[in-house]
């Protein structure tokens, strides 16, 4: 009956329901309840397997309510992979329902197809603006003020740049640069420190103007038919480049390219082995920074001004690309810097994506708890390295009354080297 | 069942009747599962006391619940009827820095009550594995105890008052404030360990001792059990009463060092983990004391950690044990019984028979100190004959703990699981003698019926 959801019926059976989970989930931190739990979304999700539950609309919100933060499953002593579970139950879900009109369009018209993409984000982000005097009437309010979004640039991030970015100087690597759909077109300013950044290092960037999203929101809602066609054209576009390595500033993306292999594997089996030789080459560029040799000398020799920093560890990096030590270890290269640690580093924003949108309240709840370790913190800075809890971050801050700006990594160390990349090839 | 009524006590967000809702709380961590009639998540003592009465005047049964962590079935509701959830009164309401008391409500989180009384420079030993997830009032219920149990003692220990709702809605404070107190009857250690069959706590008041100046952890490598496990009789002998002294058997080791290779030294035969707390001189003398013994008594290797990370390290195989076996197979039976520490050899070698002989996983580890072990199977339930070595297995064991002198339950109580071997603990005097205080305090059998008997 539910085929995506029976393969992972022995799974769901591991879980003891010790209630480890209780512990770290941060949903259920926020709302004390047992059907906001790992254990309770699960025995949910065994219900439907065993025929004593339909997918109700109950079902549907439980499902929808986890954050797939993935702490749960860091802790389990049975090893449930909980945050594959839930998104398999919304793809039975988005199954069962069909797809809404609006939604399909959204997905294969503008997601899909590419090109309406950017002129809609900048007609929303515009049409924000314009709102924001009137925060009365702002469908997110969290404690009475409106939430507070970026402002959207004018024009997208690679539609800056050409195809290829030389570097002054000797090539000493060459990499392809994912951009993903929020540096592209929301942080761009992030975009430009990765270009920066690597030029400076003496690496090609290399961006191909065919890239689409990578689908991990339209995978969290439960559309996998349309992330399978987004799979291959990004596969497509990303092939025979040769390139050392994909670098991505966004773990949502890369923990979602990371995926393509098991996705395409059963979809489209011709595209399997090209998706493994892909996926393979992902690298957060945490990763990439410290494999590349010349990074600590030069970070090591900029001028340092004093800063203290914390740094939070987005989930998709840290549980869902296993990258924690390596943003710790660029920032400690960078002279001047003291990093402090929140109690709770790791602990999740609440931005969770299109997570914060369908769940503001919710959202806003778990974020406070970020909020006050950070407050506690003392720092100057808060450094992350994923666009989206950049987003959430600046979100918390302004509601809890901190004025400290959230920064990505790769902009500290942009900042951190002498000057940004000067001559040759520049942003037009 | 017309639960209208209820919506006269408690505000509708706090009443959960919805097929999903009931279906998340009919579960605990026993895995078996009994559907509640309604959940109910009351905010104070009035609500509860008022669920209490409508229930009891309505012939409803009500189950109290904290974390559903317990292991013996205590937060199912067993005849359906009410499942009154802690979860909405975990408010620590205060810590009395001049008298060493903390007043607290039951749904607090253990853990979260260690932190709060620690920062203030205060200890609240008791220590349930559990204690990341249970509430106290989970703890109180089934007199929880934890690896500290040895030295400090357990969760009934610790009780002072508790503010408990009777059958009928009416509400007593037994028990004080004060150091001592023999007013009347002990109704307040009689409540810890009722597993809720006898009052419903909603609010606690606890004793907390000034933590300790200095902690040492040792980590002690034996090539058999049976050496390891008679160290533990040894190191009481010398007069040394350990915070912490964990056994951990062979298999245990095995299946921990499949899963994290390297938290347990290579080539053990069994572990003793072990800990000594108090002031700094009097540690540094029981150091001496103690390592001299693990010597004498054969252990290969002794390793003392020198600073928290260390600590970590030491405890990390201790800590990975369960997981480490609810990996090995889908179902985890964890066991509880208890014996005379002397006996400890005797208990070890008796499971590893009952293994052999059920042709099970069995692995042994746990508070050696104070003679409670953890006898644990890693099993899959759904296969029928497994399942009925299982149960044969966990019915010998019980067996050979109350040959040995020993009880069939030091910590995890006995819920619905164990009730069935109650009569073969006690007398039929002792069993009647417990039944006729239930029957005093809840005629009607409406506080979490189906437990214990």
């Amino acid at each position: 009956m539910y085929p995506l959801l029976e393969r992972y019926r022995e799974d769901v059976y591991k879980c003891i329901r010790c209630g480890a989970c209780r512990a770290v989930c941060p949903t259920f931190e926020a709302e004390l309840d047992e059907s906001m739990t790992a254990r309770g979304r699960m025995a949910l999700v065994e219900a439907v397997l065993d025929g004593k539950l339909e997918l109700t609309e109950k079902f549907a919100e439980k499902m929808s309510t986890c954050i797939t933060c993935m702490a749960c499953s860091d802790d389990c002593p049975s090893g449930v992979p909980v945050e594959e579970i839930i998104l398999a139950a919304r793809a039975e879900i988005a199954r069962a329902r069909g797809v809404n009109p609006l939604q399909r369009f959204i997905a294969r018209k503008v997601i899909l197809s590419g090109w309406l993409l950017a002129p809609l984000i900048r007609l929303g982000g515009l049409a924000e603006r314009m709102m924001r005097p009137f925060s009365a009437i702002s469908p997110f309010k969290w404690k009475g003020r409106a939430r507070k979004l970026p402002d959207i640039p004018g024009r997208p991030l690679r539609d800056s740049y050409p195809e290829v970015v030389r570097p002054d100087g000797p090539v000493k690597g060459r990499v392809a640069f994912y951009v993903g759909c929020n540096i592209n077109l929301i942080y761009t300013d992030i975009g430009r420190s990765m270009v920066n950044v690597l030029s400076r290092l003496g690496v090609e960037v290399v961006m191909p103007p065919d890239e689409v999203c990578c689908g991990a929101p339209l995978f969290g809602l439960g559309d996998r038919e349309t992330v399978v066609d987004l799979a291959a054209k990004n596969l497509h576009a990303f092939s025979n480049l040769n390139v050392d390595a994909i670098v991505l500033a966004c773990p949502t993306c890369g923990q979602m390219l990371q995926k393509y292999p098991k996705m395409l594997a059963e979809a489209r089996p011709e595209l399997k082995a090209e998706a493994e030789a892909f996926a393979a080459k992902i690298m957060d560029i945490n990763q990439y920074l410290l494999r590349f040799t010349e990074t600590r000398e030069l970070l090591g020799s900029a001028k340092g001004s004093p800063m203290k920093v914390t740094y939070h560890d987005p989930c998709h990096l840290k549980r869902g690309m296993g990258v924690s030590r390596e943003p710790r270890e660029v920032l400690k290269a960078i002279p001047g810097l003291t990093l402090t640690e929140m109690s709770a580093p790791d602990r999740c924003c609440g931005f969770g994506g299109t997570f914060s949108f369908a769940h503001y309240d919710l959202s806003m709840k778990i974020g406070e708890m970020k909020a006050e370790d950070i407050r506690r913190t003392d720092a100057q800075v808060v450094v992350t390295s994923c666009p989206g809890c950049r987003m959430g971050l600046s979100d918390l801050l302004d509601k809890s009354g901190q004025e400290i700006p959230v920064k990505h990594l790769v902009q500290v160390v942009e900042e951190a080297l002498d000057k940004p990349k000067s001559g040759g090839q520049t942003a037009r | 069942m017309n639960l209208s009524a209820l919506n006269d006590i408690l505000p509708s967000s706090r009443i959960l009747t919805s097929e999903e809702e009931l279906l998340v709380y009919s579960s605990d961590a026993t895995r078996l599962e009994y559907r509640p009639d309604v959940v109910v998540k009351p905010e104070n003592a009035a609500q509860v006391c008022e669920l209490i009465r409508w229930a009891t005047d309505n012939r409803v049964p009500v189950t109290p619940r904290g974390a559903g962590s317990g292991l013996s079935g205590g937060a199912l509701a067993v005849r359906g009827g009410i499942l009154l959830s802690f979860e909405a009164m975990n408010r620590i309401l205060d810590i009395d820095r001049e008298n060493l008391i903390v007043t607290l409500e039951p749904g607090v989180i253990t853990a979260a009550l260690h932190q709060a009384v620690e920062a203030e420079g205060f200890f609240y030993p008791p220590d349930p594995g559990s204690m990341k997830v249970s509430t106290i009032g989970g703890n109180i219920a089934e007199n929880a105890g934890g690896p500290r149990g040895l030295k400090y003692g357990v969760t009934r220990d610790y009780v002072m008052a508790l503010d408990t709702v009777l059958a009928g809605g009416s509400s007593a404070r037994f028990g004080s404030r004060t150091v001592k107190c023999v007013t009347g009857y002990d109704m307040r250690s009689l409540m810890v360990g009722s597993e809720g069959t006898l009052g419903v706590v909603t609010g606690a008041t606890l004793r907390l001792l000034p933590k300790p100046e200095s902690l040492v952890t040792f980590l002690a490598v034996y090539h058999d059990a049976d050496q390891a496990a008679c160290t533990v009789t040894e190191i009481i002998r010398r007069g040394i009463v350990p915070t912490t002294l964990e056994f951990i058997d062979r298999y245990t080791i095995d299946a921990v060092e499949n899963w994290r290779p390297g938290a347990f030294p290579s080539g053990a035969g069994a572990v003793l983990l072990i800990e000594l707390d108090g002031f700094e001189s009097e540690v540094r003398r029981q150091t001496e004391i103690l390592e001299a013994l693990l010597h004498d008594t054969g252990a290969g290797e002794v390793r003392r950690a020198a600073n928290n990370a260390e600590r970590e390290a030491l405890w990390l195989g201790r800590r990975s044990a369960f997981a480490a076996l609810a990996r090995m197979k889908p179902s985890t039976i964890a066991e509880d019984a208890t014996v005379p520490r002397g006996r400890i050899p005797d208990m070890v070698r008796g499971i590893r028979r009952i293994a052999e002989r059920y042709n099970l996983i069995i692995c042994t580890f746990g508070h050696a100190g104070d003679g409670n072990l953890h006898p644990t199977i890693a099993a899959d339930l759904r296969n029928p004959d497994e399942a009925r070595r299982v149960e044969a297995a966990v019915a010998d064991i019980f067996k050979v703990a109350l040959e040995l002198g020993g009880t069939l339950s030091g910590e995890h109580g006995i819920g619905i699981a164990k009730a069935p071997f109650m009569k073969n603990e006690l007398s039929e005097a002792g069993l009647n003698a417990m039944k006729a205080v239930k029957k005093a305090l809840d005629p009607l059998d409406i506080l979490n019926p189906g437990k214990i008997f």
